[in-house]
This record gives structure tokens, C-alpha cells and sequence, in this order.
């Protein structure tokens, strides 16, 4: 198999805050020092005219020393945390900006599909935005030809093709969208964040599509949040951290040293900045119990209480307040998710600081390691007033479920589920 | 071994930091075309979509111009317009300074009008003034349909028009017209990536540029010792050529034009060179 991408000494950096206050007058003035020889280290003065050390300067490689190779048919999942140069080595492979350092060679076709239905036009047709949109993306118009019909059946807005676009729903506009996309027939296909749009049903559709691409034995670059979508797509894996490529291996591999060196955050919830929401409530703790006693994790098959430590932030009162936990794995791959209206328990009155308790008899989850999520909303229009994701993770331990004591790993499902065998 | 060859034959792209002013891939641009006339079919298509008088808007406001313009520098400025029926002289003028002043203002906006586009997907960002170019060529066509008309009914009516082989300096100045507002353009284009005001000083120095210009006057009416150093300005030769190739009244001067087609190519080979340049990396800073 041959090399199809190969990246040497890839970088590329960023003055931060820099370029968004750049004016003709500092430019003017670092020409001229310049010129008088102090060189680029006093090429940004402070408003006293002293001039900043380098150090400060703020400049960022959001990626660096990048070292890459793609083989021919290689679907290569690129995993790391928020802000560790994921989008921006894509954005270099795909040229949309040019490195500052280092070289890459690419060979064959490159489509890059780092957004759903760039440059669709609103007043355009349905029709003329998938020649339009196509264009865009690098089809011939023999390609558009050839595909469209199939584009057409696959978005299913047959019917509206003669419609602007902008009359459409946004889930039509979005199946559209996605049907250009899904037939592009390049050598190298570089994905980034397409699934963090639509619904469930329509992730699931786009992800089955990439993966009949990957059997195609097309060459895929794939960035994504979801360890899950990772795994499952996946033949090879890198990590990326702060802008260096720290790990290269199986897509399993790389998941695991990501899990295990990276996503650990250890910043008490309190503390956390990554909350969403109004934050007129706020979750201060999460504490596991189990028969009265903190526990650090749970046990298989024991009945268990999670405590979810709650303040008011600012006192109001909540109509249809749901606070929700979702577990999943720690490759996200959801769990199970409850909330208090599952049950019809509705929260109506809130002490100022407080403990919102689950309890979950039997806990019927298999050993292993995961993650938990909670969000909070309220109000008809679904307020959303306090959720962080991520935001513990814990293990189960084994324990006794079964009569037998046996107990089924994670590999064989996420659940245990009580049944009776018998002959009949 | 026949997919080796296969990978063999398939093109490479090389990503890499360097990158000479006129290392342009005129082959990827001509492989665009398919994109080049669904953006300029995008552009004419949408214009007037949804508009009661659809695409008479071609029409209307260049005759609008035209009536205002001679009202107040015909009727009010009492400004000579030589032998040239004054509607026709003003119409002319109104049409070609569109058009500059179109390809100018177009080509200017590519990075800022697009930079959802730009920072989304890679395509050859020419793409995009060429496109620009295509649908202010239509306008213009279309609108040099409605001169013609004018044209013809005012020799029926007498007036003083012969048009001759002069006529062939008409559509070289056209293309003189477009190379000078796309290369001024791009090279606007490229300052924006970093300052984002040029496009609106551009703007506001192009209209300053239609009175210094000799678009609503011939060089004839302006002061007489300031004429030689207006016609240094490569858009006056330019509108005198093609006065004097369609009235035949004005004033022709070849070492002017020959001074405005260098300016004009020299403008075009600096706009190309550094739109290059900052095509490159201005998705970091738009």
C-alpha cells in the first residue's frame, strides 16, 4: 500500500489577539524599529512604548513538528481534547490556510467536508444548489450528472427540487446538504465535526455513509468528539495534544492513551468552566452512596444513590424543573438516562443549597469504567440552567447481580438484565 | 501493480510554506470552471429575485443616472459634451464607470464578501473575481443592447454619429476597463485581509475618482493647464478613446492610452501578486 498523505515537520502558528487589532499605525511603527536593527523581538511595544519581551508575545503553534503518514486506505481517526490543533491540521491538509512550517504531500483527490452545505444559497433551487453546492466541493459537473439521481433519492426532497431552498425545513436543508456531500468521489476524504449536526437518526445516517466510503477503500482523515464514532469507524488513530502528535497506532490503541493520559480532568466540579447554561443553579458536588456511606465507586448489583449538591445562585422559583443524568462509557457510548419526571417526581420548591438524590436499586451495569453527564433545564420553553458534561467518571466494580455471582464485562453490553431460563 | 499505476498517474498536491508572488496554478483555475459559471449563475440569478421589476433593474438606474447626471451637468453645469447627443454621452459614461467601479467594488469584497466560504472549503479563490467579472460583463452587455437602440434612433433622427472602424477601439477599451478593475480590486482585496477599512475607503476613493476622472465631462471642459496631468490618470485616456471611437468628437491621444495600458497591466500584475500572497494564510486574520 502506498503513501497517500505524508506530512513532514508540519506547523502552524497564530498571534493570538494580535491580527483582530492590527492597525496600519503599529505596522508603520514596527517598520521603522525595524529598520533602526532592534529586530522582532521589540516589534510589539506596551502602551508605554517599553517594548514586551518575547515570551509574552502571543503567539500560539497550533500545531507543530507534525510528522504524518496516510496510507492508501486507511480510515485515520485524529482524537484529542478541544483546542489540540485537530481543526487546524485539517484546515492545513485541506488548504484552506497555509502552514508556517513543514510540508505535506497529498496524493490523488482531496474533498475536505468540514461543514454541511457550505455555500448553499437560500434563493437558489434545490436543484441548482446541488450543482452549485457541488461545484463547490470539487464534482465535475459529469460527477453531478452521474450521481444525481442517487443525491436526489438519497435526500428525499424530490418533490421540493424546484423550491428555494430557503422555503425548506431545516432538516430538509440539512438531508440535502448531506446528500452532495455523501456523494463526493474523492481519493481522500478529510471529515471534521459534519455529525455535530442534525438529529440522532440523521448522525446515524451520515456515519453509515462514511463507513460505506471507508469499505470503498477510499483513504479518510476523521475528527470527532465522539470516541464512540471513532472506534467504530476507525482503522488507525493518532492523538494530538497542545498542537504535537503524541500517540500513533490502532484506533483502540489511540483511544486508550487518550482516555488514560488525556482526558482525565481532575478540576473539582466547582471549579469546572466548561458549564453550560444560566447557571441560576449550580451543581457544586456529585457524591456516590451506598447504604448511607460515601463510596468512591459503585458496585454491580447494589443498590445505589447518586447526590447531585445543588446552590441557588440567584433565588427563583422553576416551573417543570428536570435534572438529568446521563451515563455513558468512556467512549461515549451512552449508557442510560434518567431524570425526575421519568417517575413523575416534579421539584417545586428548592431549599437554597441543597441535595438533589437518585436512587437506582440494583445497579444493573456490568463492571467497568464511565462517565457520567448531568444537565439541568426547566421552564416550558427548556430552559437550560446548569449542565456539564464529563462530568465525573467512575467505575463499578463487580459485585453480586446474578444469583450465580458471574457477572457479564462491558464488552458483552452495557446492561444487566434480569431473566429466567426454563424449558417449555 | 495496475493500481499502482493508477496512484502514479493521480495528481499531487503539495501543501508547503513557500510560495513565490506568481506561482499561480492557472490549470486548477481553468479545471473550475464548472464553479466559475455556478457562482456567476448564482450571482445573475439571485439579483432580482423577488423583485417586482425583475431584470429591468439592469436598465433603470443607469437611465436614471443618466437623466440626473445631464440635468445637472448639462442643463445646470452647462458642460460641453462636443458633438455627442448629451443623453448618449452620459449614458456611455454611466455604463462604462458601472462597470469599473463594479469589478472594483466586487473583486475588493472576495475575501471579506466569502470568508464563511473560504474558511469552510479550498478552491482556487480566483474563482471568485473571475465570476464577478463574468456577471458584470452580462450587465454591461445587456445594458450596451439598450445603447445600441439609442444609438441607432438618434443617427435616424440626424444626429451627427458616423460610426467607422474606430468602433473596433470599443470592445479594447472594455477589456483595458476590466483589467484595471479587477487588478485594482485585488490588490484592495489583499490589503483587506489585514485592514479591514480599505474596502470602505476603496469605496469612498472610487467615487472621488468618477469626478477627477473625466467620466461626466470631456478632458476638453477641464481647466487647460491642468489637462496633461489629468490625463496621466489611466482612466481618462481610456474614456477619451472611447468617446472618440463611438462620437468621433473627442480628443485621441496615443502616448496617453499607451502610458494608461502600462499602468493598467502594471496594476493587474500587482493586484495578481499580492492576492496570491494573501490568499494563503487570510483565513487567519479575516
Amino acid at each position: 500500500m502506498s503513501t497517500v498523505i505524508h506530512t513532514e515537520n508540519l506547523g502552524k502558528r497564530y498571534r493570538l489577539g494580535v491580527m483582530n487589532s492590527r492597525r496600519l499605525y503599529d505596522d508603520v511603527q514596527s517598520f521603522f524599529l525595524r529598520l533602526r536593527g532592534k529586530g522582532e523581538q521589540t516589534l510589539q511595544l506596551a502602551q508605554d512604548g517599553t517594548p514586551i519581551e518575547a515570551s509574552e508575545k502571543k503567539e500560539i503553534w497550533a500545531i507543530r513538528g507534525i510528522d504524518l503518514e496516510v496510507k492508501d486506505g486507511d480510515v485515520l481517526g485524529v482524537i484529542g481534547r478541544n483546542g489540540s490543533g485537530k481543526s487546524t491540521l485539517l484546515k492545513v491538509l485541506s488548504r484552506i490556510t497555509a502552514p508556517t512550517m513543514g510540508s505535506a504531500r497529498l496524493r490523488g483527490r482531496v474533498a475536505s467536508l468540514l461543514e454541511v452545505g457550505t455555500g448553499f444559497n437560500g434563493e437558489l433551487t434545490g436543484r441548482e444548489n446541488i450543482y452549485l453546492n457541488g461545484s463547490i466541493l470539487g464534482m465535475t459537473r459529469a460527477d453531478i450528472d452521474r450521481h444525481y439521481d442517487e443525491i436526489v433519492e438519497f435526500s428525499g426532497v424530490e418533490r421540493f427540487l424546484n423550491t428555494p431552498v430557503k422555503r425548506y425545513s431545516s432538516g430538509m436543508f440539512v438531508r440535502l446538504a448531506f446528500a452532495v456531500a455523501a456523494h463526493l468521489d474523492p481519493d481522500i476524504l478529510i471529515v471534521d465535526e459534519v455529525l455535530a449536526v442534525g438529529d440522532a437518526a440523521f448522525q446515524r445516517k451520515c456515519l453509515t455513509r462514511i463507513s460505506d466510503v471507508a469499505r470503498q477503500g477510499r483513504t479518510i482523515l476523521f475528527v470527532s468528539h465522539q470516541a464512540a464514532a471513532v472506534e467504530h469507524l476507525c482503522t488507525k488513530g493518532v492523538v494530538l495534544d497542545a498542537g504535537r502528535l503524541v500517540f500513533k497506532g490502532s484506533q483502540t490503541e489511540a483511544l486508550d492513551y487518550y482516555v488514560q493520559n488525556l482526558q482525565t480532568k481532575k478540576v473539582p466540579l466547582s471549579e469546572r468552566k466548561d458549564r453550560r447554561g444560566t447557571g441560576s443553579l449550580r451543581i457544586t458536588d456529585i457524591e456516590f452512596r451506598r447504604q448511607g456511606q460515601r463510596v468512591e465507586s459503585f458496585t454491580a448489583g447494589a443498590d445505589s444513590e447518586v447526590h447531585l449538591h445543588f446552590e441557588q445562585v440567584q433565588e427563583r422559583t422553576y416551573q417543570n424543573l428536570k435534572v438529568a443524568l446521563r451515563v455513558g462509557t468512556l467512549y461515549d457510548a451512552p449508557v442510560f438516562t434518567h431524570h425526575n419526571q421519568l417517575n413523575g417526581t416534579e421539584f417545586t420548591t428548592l431549599p437554597r443549597t441543597g441535595i438533589f438524590v437518585c436512587s437506582i436499586p440494583r445497579l444493573p451495569l456490568p463492571e467497568g469504567a464511565y462517565r457520567l453527564n448531568f444537565m439541568i433545564s426547566a421552564n416550558m420553553d427548556y430552559e437550560l440552567v446548569d449542565a456539564v458534561d464529563n462530568a465525573m467518571e467512575f467505575h463499578i466494580e463487580g459485585g453480586q447481580f446474578f444469583s450465580s455471582g458471574e457477572l457479564p464485562d462491558l464488552r458483552s453490553g452495557v446492561a444487566l438484565i434480569d431473566a429466567e431460563w426454563s424449558i417449555a | 501493480m495496475a493500481e499502482a499505476t493508477t496512484t502514479e498517474l493521480k495528481k499531487e498536491t503539495i501543501i508547503s510554506t513557500e510560495s513565490g508572488w506568481f506561482d499561480i496554478d492557472w490549470r486548477e483555475l481553468w479545471a473550475s470552471r464548472e464553479l466559475i459559471f455556478r457562482l456567476f449563475h448564482r450571482d445573475f440569478s439571485c439579483s432580482y429575485k423577488q423583485t417586482i421589476f425583475g431584470y429591468t433593474w439592469f436598465i433603470i438606474p443607469p437611465v436614471i443616472n443618466t437623466l440626473v447626471y445631464g440635468f445637472m451637468f448639462g442643463t445646470i453645469g452647462k458642460i460641453s459634451t462636443g458633438s455627442a447627443p448629451k443623453f448618449l454621452f452620459y449614458f456611455l459614461s454611466v455604463l462604462i464607470w458601472n462597470f469599473f467601479s463594479s469589478n472594483v467594488n466586487k473583486t475588493a469584497g472576495t475575501f471579506t464578501g466569502n470568508s464563511g466560504l473560504f474558511s469552510k472549503v479550498y478552491f482556487p479563490r480566483f474563482v471568485v473575481p473571475v465570476a464577478g467579472l463574468l456577471s458584470n460583463l452580462l450587465t454591461l452587455s445587456i445594458q450596451v443592447v439598450l445603447f445600441t437602440l439609442i444609438y441607432g434612433v438618434y443617427m435616424w433622427n440626424g444626429a451627427p454619429l458616423h460610426p467607422g472602424v474606430e468602433l473596433l477601439w470599443v470592445p479594447v477599451i472594455v477589456f483595458l476597463f476590466g483589467v484595471l478593475g479587477i487588478g485594482g480590486g485585488l490588490f484592495i482585496a489583499s490589503l483587506t485581509t489585514t485592514y479591514r477599512d480599505m474596502g470602505m475607503l476603496a469605496s469612498m476613493a472610487l467615487q472621488l475618482l468618477m469626478f477627477g476622472s473625466c467620466v461626466l465631462n470631456p478632458l476638453s471642459e477641464a481647466p487647460a493647464a491642468l489637462q496633461p496631468w489629468m490625463a496621466l490618470n489611466p482612466v481618462v485616456p481610456l474614456m477619451e478613446t472611447l468617446r472618440y471611437a463611438l462620437f468621433g468628437s473627442h480628443s485621441f491621444y496615443p502616448g496617453y492610452l499607451c502610458l494608461s495600458v502600462v499602468i493598467t497591466i502594471a496594476v493587474f500584475i500587482l493586484g495578481l501578486a499580492t492576492f496570491h500572497r494573501a490568499e494563503r494564510t487570510f483565513t487567519d486574520t479575516v
